[in-house]
């Protein structure tokens, strides 16, 4: 008969569960391998360690782990454990490694105080929603959202921004960057006269660098692309300087379609928003 | 330990610098983790380490002497500085002779616990330049 040993790991064990959870993200199709082994070293046994992680071994082997978090649920008002990751090694499926692993977390899940352990599957995973429903679990009415990267940085520098100003601030910001590109697009001079800055700079597609006076001469002008949109477009928030940059894509004077990008910095002045400098890429 | 630039001016002076000696790590130290980089090599990237990796380490070894022109604007308002204006590289080209490349760059700084930092870079090539000229410059050496 195989023997389940579910154990604390240790921090020496950390590459074989970067590896693991590599694997596991792999097995869902969540690709880029992102664990590392120092990563696993500061997040599961560092001195401000984000999760808590069990080794499962078969027959003396590592077989698997488990990562959880004591964490809080305010539909029952109650401390809850969330369980992040669950995996057996393939070759270990089907002796139950995994349930062993479950019932060590539903045990610290116990101890701790918790009212409830839960976690997330990944739709695609039938295997894994199979062994969940054998378990019992049953699944609520909730999905799990999120933000990264870009647009998490753009929400967090939203909140620095003084007492009634963020949300304001970003739907005028919104709506000039509206107007510059229907600006742009309609050879409307009037426009930026009134919402560049006197010592407004703007770097050219073509390399050259204009002033306030060279810039609209040569909006009046009209340019030598059409049908200009922004796409991608994002605001970052500095107090009383803001970035806005995008994607674009417009018709070329031979028809093709042109993709490019745009750094516009705008500044507050007097209580206005008005553009600063602008940097135009067009590929 | 070199104090770190105290302020725009001496920020651009110090990056001129520290792209010319390909200082990776002296680099790091002037842009912010969650920096965003439109450059001549990756189009766009967010976060520094992917801008080390995917731009900076793409282009620096390949250029040479590589520095902004003299009338570039800098411009400082509170704890935020932009700085817009004309750079120079020296490049091998494909017949492998040497040649000055111009191009345009945009940074946007911002002061963080008293020191500034870039979180926001736009560089681009002027559209004369053709971007298969990254040669290799033999024999320079790269720091890490």
């Amino acid at each position: 008969m195989s023997d389940v040993r579910v154990r604390p790991a240790r921090p020496e064990e950390s590459a074989i569960l970067a590896e693991m959870a590599n694997d596991l993200n792999d097995h869902v199709g969540v690709h880029g391998r992102p664990f590392t082994p120092e990563r696993v070293r500061v997040h599961a046994f560092g001195a401000e360690a984000a999760f808590t992680p069990l080794i499962a071994e078969l027959d003396g082997a590592v077989a698997g782990y488990a990562f959880f978090t004591l964490g809080y649920n305010t539909d029952v008002a109650a401390r809850a454990m969330w369980l992040h990751d669950i995996f057996v090694t393939p070759a270990a499926r089907g002796r139950g490694v995994g349930y062993a692993l479950m019932a060590a977390v539903a045990a610290e899940t116990v101890r701790a105080g918790g009212a409830l352990l839960e976690w997330g599957v990944h739709m695609s995973n039938a295997g894994a929603l199979a062994f969940y429903r054998r378990l019992g679990a049953v699944a609520a009415e909730t999905r799990i959202l999120g933000v990264d990267g870009e647009r998490l940085r753009a929400l967090a520098n939203a909140a620095r921004e003084p007492a009634g100003a963020g949300a304001d601030d970003l739907d005028t910001l919104q709506e000039l960057n509206r107007n510059y590109i229907r600006s742009v697009r309609m050879s409307d001079v009037r426009w930026f006269e009134e919402n560049l800055a006197q010592d407004f700079l703007n770097t050219n597609p073509d390399g050259s660098l204009v002033d306030r006076a060279g810039f609209l001469a040569q909006i009046a002008r009209r340019g030598a692309v059409s049908n200009l949109e922004a796409e991608d477009v994002h605001i970052r928030m500095l107090g009383e300087v803001s970035i806005i940059h995008a994607r674009t894509t417009y018709k070329r004077p031979d028809g093709q379609a042109g993709a490019g990008r745009y750094t516009d910095i705008w500044e507050r002045r007097q209580g206005r928003w008005l553009c600063v400098a602008a940097h135009v890429t067009r590929g | 330990m070199t104090a770190p630039p105290a302020t725009p001016e001496q920020w651009l002076q110090t990056f001129e610098a520290t792209v010319r000696a390909r200082d990776f790590a002296g680099g790091r130290t002037m842009f912010a983790g969650d920096a965003m980089a439109f450059g001549t090599w990756a189009r766009a990237v967010t976060g520094l380490d992917n801008i080390v990796r995917e731009q900076w380490e793409n282009v620096w070894p390949r250029i040479r002497n590589f520095r902004f022109e003299p009338d570039t604007r800098v411009h400082v308002s509170g704890d935020s500085a932009w700085i817009a204006g004309g750079w120079l590289t020296e490049v091998t080209g494909p017949d492998g002779r040497p040649f000055t490349r111009p191009g345009r760059g945009t940074f946007v700084l911002e002061r963080r616990d008293g020191k500034w930092l870039a979180v926001h870079s736009h560089f681009s090539l002027l559209p004369s330049q053709s971007e298969t000229a990254h040669g290799r410059l033999p024999g320079d050496p790269v720091r890490s």
